[in-house]
């Protein structure tokens, strides 16, 4: 059985992915901020990924926790790494506090910086020859340049190159490292928007509908999977641009 | 504590096994480079390494943190020949021991 590291598992769609995967058959470890009210079926880590040493322990846990238990169940140990734990500023720069602009670059860059370095080297120690899987978060913001979203969009500008230079290192390890930038779709994220602004955005997209969660599923299902192994350094844009 | 002569065995031993049996291979020793042209292991192989130093600094009870802002430079890097990796080891095991006290 496949182990799927999630961050941002609490809620949106890291808890969907997270739900679904083990569904379709995977292990699930999740990580994130804080624990959900209800029991999300899955073990949970609360941690913040802007901590490095919090982020090194989840993935240090998840080793220790594989070489207990792998023979006896035939569990293969940590296969993908989904990073989708985000956070998600829109106001015009100028009314941008200091302190949010470093926030949002802090979880949704660093964070995801954190989570690749601990999470690639428990998957080079896990999969050896085999290989592995990373998928972060983009959105449309980014490639369209909303207005109202410049340090948001520059901290996923940021992830989608991180993201292609990941992938040449861990290439050779036949580790694949993509990113998927959908466009709005309902969860806690936009809260703060009205539907008027989550409208116009979505008139901006190729397929002008509000994608669902089980969209972005379908797409990071495809990306997790053993046969996606010649796709790498790709950024997907979800609903196209 | 672990000595620099102690890792730069454990060094060879692995790149050992890391390569097999080559016979065109020039022998391993302390000056065989690590990073670069001439490297005696491939990135992949090198990272390897790297890991399973890891994996032998903790069953010592030692850690050994690869993260150095001058890894890939090519003159600076303790990750340039075996011997400076040996004596990179056997240094932070001294300074972890420092910072300890
Ligand atoms: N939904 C969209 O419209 C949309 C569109 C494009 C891209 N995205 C991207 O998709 C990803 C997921 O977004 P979402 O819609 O699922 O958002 P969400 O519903 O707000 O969920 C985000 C999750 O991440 C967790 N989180 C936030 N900061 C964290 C931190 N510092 N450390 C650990 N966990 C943290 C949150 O924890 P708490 O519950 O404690 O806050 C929450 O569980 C994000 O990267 C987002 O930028 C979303």
């Amino acid at each position: 059985m496949k182990l799927i590291a999630v961050t941002g598992a609490g809620a949106g769609l890291g808890r969907h992915i997270a739900q679904r995967a083990l569904e379709q058959g995977y292990e699930v470890a999740g990580f994130s901020r804080s624990k959900p009210g209800k029991d999300p079926g899955f073990p949970l880590t609360v941690g913040d990924v802007t901590d490095h040493a919090a982020v090194a322990a989840f993935f240090a846990s998840l080793r220790k926790k594989g070489a207990s238990c792998q023979k006896e169940s035939g569990k293969e140990g940590l296969w993908g790494i989904v990073n989708a734990a985000g956070i998600a500023s829109m106001n015009l720069l100028p009314a941008t506090p200091p302190a949010t602009m470093a926030d949002v670059l802090k979880v949704n860059l660093l964070g995801v910086m954190h989570c690749c370095a601990e999470g690639a080297k428990l998957l080079l120690r896990d999969s050896g020859r085999k290989g592995g899987r990373v998928v972060n978060f983009s959105s449309i913001a980014a490639p369209l340049a909303l207005a109202g979203e410049s340090v948001y969009a520059a901290s996923k500008a940021g992830v989608e190159t991180f993201t292609r230079c990941l992938a040449r290192e861990l290439a050779p390890f036949n580790i694949t490292a993509n990113v998927v930038a959908p466009g709005p779709i309902a969860t806690g994220i936009l809260r703060g928007l009205s539907q008027e602004q989550i409208d116009a955005v979505v008139q901006r997209q190729v397929v002008r509908r509000m994608a669902e969660p089980e969209d972005v599923w379908n797409l990071v299902r495809f990306l997790l999977d053993e046969r996606s192994s010649m796709i790498s350094g790709e950024i997907i844009h979800l609903g196209g641009v | 504590m672990i000595s620099a002569e102690e890792a730069g065995d454990f060094i060879i031993r692995c790149i050992r096994a890391e390569r097999g049996e080559q016979k065109d291979c020039p022998p391993l020793t302390g000056q065989s480079p690590l990073l670069g042209r001439d490297a005696v292991l491939t990135s992949l192989e090198l990272v390897r390494l790297l890991l399973l130093l890891e994996d032998w600094c903790a069953e010592k009870g030692a850690s050994f943190n690869w993260t150095s802002d001058a890894a890939m430079s090519g003159n600076r890097s303790a990750w340039r020949t075996v011997e400076s990796l040996a004596r990179h080891l056997a240094l932070a095991q001294k300074d972890g021991r420092k910072d300890e006290r």
